[in-house]
C-alpha cells in the first residue's frame, strides 16, 4: 500500500494503516529526536508523543509531505521536552562520552576497531557541538547536515521561510566548525580540522 | 590563540557572509556560486572557511544513525479503546447512575408507601367472600336498615373485613319512609329483574353468639328518637383470584355474611338496618340480595330463647339484586353495594316490606342461608381497619383505596424493572469503559 493511501486510511482512524506510516519514519524521527535532544529516553518519549499526536491530528492532514508533517511534529515535541528539561544542565561531552559498550551510534562492523573507537568519539563530540547551537539552529543543521534534506523540506518541516533556513543553517554550521576546532584534541588525529590558514 | 588568529584573520561574514554554506549544498544561483569562486581564488581566509566547513558538513552527515531503543508503533488495544473514550461523553455514566439511584429511591418511597396504607397485601386464589350478619334485636323493629358503610380490604386470601353499619332507630314508619326517598327516587333504573318476594317458609332463625370479629354498638339520642348505630365486622373469606389486584370481585358463588349486634331500646320502635356492601367488594358483578328473615317470633321471645346474637347470612349467589323479605314481614336487612343502582333497588324493596307487610312487633332476625361453617371454613381471616359511618361516601372510598393499591402495585412493578434494568446497564458500563 502506498503511502496516499496509508495516510488516507490513518486519517480516518486506521491505526494499523498509521502503524505502517510509523515504521516507515520511526528512525528518521528518533534520530531527529535524539540528535535535537542528546539523550535517548528524552528522544524516545518525544518520538512517542510525535506519532501519538500525529495519529490525533491525522484527520486534519491536508496532504503535501507526510514526512515533512510527522517531523515537524517531532521537533515541537523535541521542543516541548527541551522546556521541560530546561531546568537541567545541558549535556556536556562528558556526559555523552559515558560508556563506550553502550553506544547509541550505529557503526559499521566491517570497521576496524579502531576505526570504530575514532568515529564513535568523533560522533560523540559532534553531537556534544549540536548541542550547543541554539535551538532554532540545531533543528535546521540537524534536518539538513543529519537527515540529509534540502532547504525546501527544512523549509517545509520547519515552517521557515528559505532565506531563514540558509541563514540558520550557515550560523549553526559555522559554530559546529568552531566547537569541532576548539575540541580539536579530544579527537583522533584524522577527525582534526586544520586550524591553520 | 584562537581569538588571536580570528581576529587577524577575516570572517566569512565578513567575506561571503551565508554564501559558503549554500555553495556547499550547490543552493546558489549560477551567477552567486560563480562570484563565490571568483572570491575563493583571491581569499586565502575564505577557502580555509569553505574546507573547514566541508569537512564538518561531510563527518556530520557521516554520523552514524542511532539505533531504535524501541518500536514507536502505536498498540491498538490502547487507542481504540481511547477513541471510543473519547466519543463516550463524559456524562453518560453518571447520568446513568442517577437515574440508577433515583429509580431506587422512587421504589422504595413506592413500596413503603404500599406498606403503610395496608394495600400491599399479597393477593392471592381467593374464593369466596363471607360476611357474617348477626344481631340482636333487643326490641321488636317494623323495620331494619344495617348499613355497612364500609367495607375495607379484601385484599388476602381470607381477610377478615371490618365493615361498619350504622342502624337507625325510626319511631314509626313514617320515619322509615322518609329515609329513603332517594333510594326511592332512582327505583327507576333499577334492573330489570324483579324483586322475588321472600320465601314462604322461613327457616328458623339461627341465633348464636356474637361472631368473634363481630361487635356492634347501638346508640340511641334523644328520648323519642333514639338513633342506633351498629358497628359491623364483616370476615370475607373470598375475593377475586387475581393476585395482585387490589379490587375483590364476589364470584357468582360467594357467600357474603354480615356479623353485627344491635340493641334496640325500645320495642314499640322500628328499626332501620342497612348494609351496603361497597362497590370494591361486588366491582364487576351485581350481587344478588337475599334475605330471608326466618324470625317471626317477638323480640321477648328471642331474648327469652337465644339471649344472643342472630346471625343472619346474606347471600350473593346470584348476578341480580333482589330482595325477598317474608310476609310475616320481620325486619329485613339489606345487602348492597356501593353502587346507586342498586342500592336504590334495595332500599325501595325494604321500603316497600316495611310498608307492606313487616308488622311492628316482627323480630329482627334475618336468616337467608344459615351457614355457620362458612365462617369457621375462612381460612386464616385477617382483621382490618374499620371505616366511619359516612355511609354514602363509602363506596366510593372503598374503591378509591383499592384503585390507589392497585397503582401501587402496578407502580412497585414497573419501578422495579426498570430499577433492574438501570442498575444491570450502570453495572455494565462501569465494568465496559472503567479507566484503565
Amino acid at each position: 500500500m502506498d503511502e496516499v493511501a496509508l495516510v488516507a486510511a490513518a486519517g480516518k482512524g486506521d491505526v494499523r494503516a498509521f502503524n505502517q506510516l510509523v515504521i516507515r519514519y520511526q528512525s528518521i524521527a528518533y534520530n531527529l529526536a535524539y540528535r535535537i535532544l542528546g539523550d535517548e529516553d528524552a528522544a524516545s518519549d518525544a518520538t512517542q508523543d510525535a506519532f501519538v499526536s500525529a495519529f490525533k491530528a491525522m484527520p486534519r492532514f491536508r496532504g503535501g509531505s507526510f514526512k515533512a508533517w510527522v517531523l515537524r511534529i517531532v521537533t515541537n515535541a523535541c521542543y516541548d521536552q527541551l522546556r521541560v528539561r530546561r531546568r537541567r544542565p545541558t549535556n556536556s561531552l562528558d556526559d555523552l562520552e559515558g560508556d563506550a559498550d553502550h553506544s547509541p551510534y550505529l557503526l559499521d562492523p566491517a570497521e576496524r576497531p579502531d576505526e570504530v573507537v575514532a568515529r564513535r568519539e568523533l560522533d560523540s563530540v559532534i553531537q556534544a557541538g549540536i548541542l550547543t547551537l541554539p535551538t532554532e539552529q540545531r533543528s535546521v543543521l540537524v534536518l539538513s547536515d543529519v537527515q540529509g534534506m534540502d532547504y525546501h523540506e527544512i523549509a517545509q518541516v520547519t515552517g521557515l521561510a528559505l532565506g531563514t533556513v540558509k541563514s540558520r543553517l550557515s550560523r549553526g554550521r559555522a559554530k559546529l566548525r568552531d566547537y569541532l576546532l576548539d575540541h580539536r584534541e579530544l579527537l583522533p588525529a584524522q577527525y582534526r580540522l586544520r586550524s591553520d590558514r | 590563540m584562537n581569538w588571536l588568529r580570528r581576529n587577524t584573520h577575516r570572517t566569512e561574514d565578513e567575506c561571503c557572509g551565508e554564501r559558503l554554506s549554500a555553495y556547499l549544498d550547490c543552493e546558489l544561483s549560477a551567477e552567486e556560486q560563480a562570484a563565490v569562486e571568483r572570491h575563493l581564488e583571491a581569499c586565502k581566509d575564505c577557502r580555509w572557511h569553505l574546507e573547514t566547513l566541508r569537512q564538518t558538513v561531510e563527518w556530520t552527515r557521516e554520523c552514524a544513525p542511532v539505533r531504535l531503543p524501541r518500536v514507536f508503533t502505536i498498540p491498538v488495544e490502547t487507542i481504540a479503546p481511547k477513541a471510543v473514550r473519547a466519543r463516550r461523553p463524559a456524562w453518560g455514566l453518571p447520568l446513568l447512575q442517577g437515574a440508577t439511584a433515583l429509580i431506587a429511591v422512587l421504589f422504595a418511597l413506592v413500596v413503603a408507601g404500599d406498606l403503610f396504607l395496608g394495600g400491599s397485601a399479597p393477593r392471592s386464589e381467593p374464593q369466596m367472600v363471607a360476611l357474617q350478619a348477626t344481631t340482636v334485636m333487643d326490641q321488636a323493629s317494623t323495620a331494619q336498615q344495617v348499613e355497612v358503610t364500609r367495607v375495607v380490604e379484601l385484599a388476602a386470601p381470607a381477610p377478615t373485613v371490618v365493615a361498619e353499619a350504622a342502624v337507625e332507630m325510626a319511631p314509626a314508619q313514617p320515619a322509615a319512609a322518609k329515609a329513603a326517598p332517594t333510594e326511592r327516587a332512582a327505583v327507576t333504573a333499577a334492573p330489570a329483574e324483579p324483586i322475588t318476594p321472600p320465601p314462604s317458609a322461613p327457616e328458623e332463625p339461627t341465633m348464636t353468639a356474637p361472631a368473634p370479629t363481630g361487635a356492634a354498638e347501638v346508640g340511641g339520642v334523644g328520648g323519642g328518637l333514639p338513633e342506633i348505630s351498629v358497628t359491623m365486622e364483616v370476615m370475607a373469606a373470598a375475593v377475586e383470584p387475581s393476585p395482585g389486584l387490589a379490587k375483590a370481585v364476589a364470584t357468582s358463588t360467594a357467600t357474603v355474611t354480615l356479623a353485627f349486634t344491635a340493641v334496640v331500646p325500645s320495642p314499640t320502635q322500628p328499626l332501620t338496618v342497612g348494609v351496603m356492601l361497597t362497590s370494591s367488594m361486588m366491582s364487576g358483578q351485581a350481587p344478588m340480595l337475599v334475605i330471608t328473615p326466618t324470625a317471626t317470633a317477638s323480640p321477648a321471645a328471642y331474648l327469652a330463647t337465644t339471649a344472643g346474637p342472630t346471625r343472619a347470612l346474606v347471600d350473593l349467589t346470584a348476578a341480580v339484586p333482589a330482595v325477598e323479605t317474608p310476609a310475616s314481614a320481620p325486619a329485613p336487612i339489606d345487602t348492597a353495594d356501593g353502587e346507586a343502582e342498586q342500592d336504590a333497588t334495595t332500599m325501595a324493596a325494604m321500603e316497600e316490606g316495611y310498608n307492606a307487610t313487616v308488622p311492628t312487633e316482627a323480630p329482627a332476625a334475618l336468616l337467608l342461608r344459615p351457614e355457620p361453617t362458612a365462617i369457621a371454613a375462612a381460612p386464616e381471616a385477617r382483621d382490618v381497619e374499620q371505616g366511619d359511618r359516612s355511609g354514602e361516601e363509602q363506596g366510593p372510598v372503598g374503591t378509591l383505596r383499592e384503585s390507589v393499591a392497585s397503582w401501587f402495585g402496578l407502580a412497585e412493578l414497573v419501578l422495579g424493572a426498570a430499577f433492574v434494568l438501570l442498575a444491570l446497564a450502570t453495572a455494565v458500563v462501569m465494568l465496559r469503559w472503567q479507566p484503565r
